[in-house]
């Protein structure tokens, strides 16, 4: 049996700005590969997905790209963390928070 | 202020060609099949389970499309929309946002007494008590280092015997070549005075030092006693072996004591190499990039200084070094430490001591 979740919706966003907060500039496959790392295979990520996700942070203007080369000497884009990618994390990982805390009383509650 | 991020970065066509998000696409298929070959499949085999994790290129290239084409238009008429909101609603709003902005960015350094002590005192290192961490706030939030931000203090700094940097971000994915299959070992980045602030001497050869960690520098490298153990069955003859890690090539000088783990609890780094190898086992060269910050900095203090005191100057050492490095300039407006360990032994963590600045 499959016991991999899927990415819940919307957290994506935030798994890559905290990796980028964590680690430095990565390019897309670092970041894919740190993610599954730390799920430590409980993620079912389909890392192409982690590219439209890096173009809509990009666009909001919480990370940044350059381009750069790659392990296997390739041309690879590296994207890093704005500072006001910093205040975008720190705000959403406090609502992410507040969110789990929120469903798990409801469930405590239902039981 | 995101609003106006975002329509500046829209109007300015930040958005991307698709011929870039291919040419990213292929360089991730093909890092993704080299490691599954690492781990020993077919060529092709590598690029098809490559192919699979990555999911269908075809989807993700229209949704990047949408992402890119579709909300360009209605989202800018929003964002000047909501600028233009804000702006009327709070004519204070521009001002306000400014001072945020040069608050966001101000940090300053804090110093914390290594108290995680139970990993030191089990660690064949000399006097524990006197290891510190140095970490950069921001707004309160710990920061790592950029390497030449812990170059600049190492060299100006008066109130430590020492200083010096690793990487957590270690080597988890560096590859092993030349000894029997590929394979992955853990490596650990560190600067020259690693060994000798610690204090931890070598069980075999020697340990790494200042001279080690210089851009002309051969390269070399220590292994850990489990290391040594596995591989060499303990023989001497270790000393001299290359270790192919990556695209660096480094001759083994030493081995670490026994039970000397690193100086993170839970990471058993099978090999130190020194950080002057950076560019050659990383994909990019972060040892002259101020903006890269990646580093956690470990420092020795002075026996005749007080930890209050050595605060006291790294901060203001670091003020000092803050205009060579814009991205930390700012105000220094607290610091946190933590009590030594000396004076609260029962406490696995001290608290943290709010103190003015």
């Amino acid at each position: 049996m499959d016991n991999r979740s899927e990415v819940p919706y919307g957290t994506l966003d935030l798994m890559v700005l905290k990796t980028l907060e964590g680690m430095g500039p990565l390019h897309g496959y670092g970041i894919a590969r740190r993610i599954e790392q730390v799920a430590a295979g409980s993620l079912a990520l389909n890392q192409g997905t982690i590219y439209p996700a890096l173009l809509r942070l990009e666009q909001r203007g919480w990370i940044a790209s350059e381009w750069g080369t790659s392990e296997n000497n390739r041309r690879a884009r590296f994207y890093s963390m704005t500072s006001a990618g910093r205040k975008q994390l720190a705000a959403e990982a406090e609502s992410w928070s507040r969110t789990v805390a929120m469903v798990n009383r409801l469930l405590e509650g239902e039981s | 202020m995101t609003a106006l991020r975002t329509l500046v970065s829209r109007l300015l066509g930040r958005g991307r060609n698709e011929t870039g998000l291919n040419e990213e696409i292929a360089a991730h298929l093909e890092l993704l099949a080299a490691e599954h070959e690492r781990r020993g499949m077919t060529p092709d085999a590598a690029r098809l389970a490559a192919r699979r994790e990555f999911g269908g290129v075809s989807q993700i290239q229209e949704a990047y499309r949408e992402q890119r084409r579709l909300p360009f238009l209605d989202a800018v008429a929003q964002d000047l929309a909501y600028a233009f909101r804000q702006l009327r609603r709070n004519p204070g709003f521009a001002a306000a946002a400014v001072v945020t902005l040069a608050l966001g960015i101000g940090a300053n350094a804090a110093i914390y007494q290594v108290l995680d002590a139970v990993a030191f005192r089990s660690l064949p290192v000399k006097e524990p008590q006197r290891l510190l961490q140095i970490q950069l706030l921001d707004n309160g939030k710990p920061q790592h280092f950029s390497y030449p931000l812990f170059r600049d203090m190492a060299a100006r700094q008066q109130v430590l015997e020492g200083m010096f940097a690793t990487s957590e971000l270690a080597l988890r994915e560096a590859v092993l070549r030349g000894r029997g299959p590929l394979r992955l070992v853990s490596g650990s980045l560190v600067t020259g005075g690693f060994f000798r602030v610690l204090g931890v001497p070598a069980r075999l050869g020697r340990v790494l030092g200042e001279d080690d960690d210089r851009p002309a520098a051969p390269p070399v490298a220590v292994i850990s006693y489990a290391f040594w153990d596995r591989e060499f069955g303990r023989s001497a003859d270790a000393i001299g072996k290359t270790l192919q890690i990556n695209q660096a090539a480094a001759t083994i000088v030493g081995v670490a004591p026994p039970g000397f783990f690193g100086e993170t609890m839970g990471s058993a780094p099978d090999a130190w190499l020194p950080m002057s190898l950076q560019p050659q086992v990383m994909p990019m060269d972060w040892l002259d990039a101020p903006y890269s910050s990646w580093l956690t900095v470990l420092a020795r203090l002075r026996p005749d200084v007080a930890p209050r005191q050595a605060q006291a100057a790294l901060d203001a050492l670091y003020r000092q070094l803050a205009h060579l490095n814009p991205r930390t300039e700012g105000t220094s407006t607290g610091c946190n430490w933590n009590r030594p360990a000396a004076a609260s032994p029962n406490c696995r963590r001290a608290s943290r001591t709010r103190c003015g600045s």
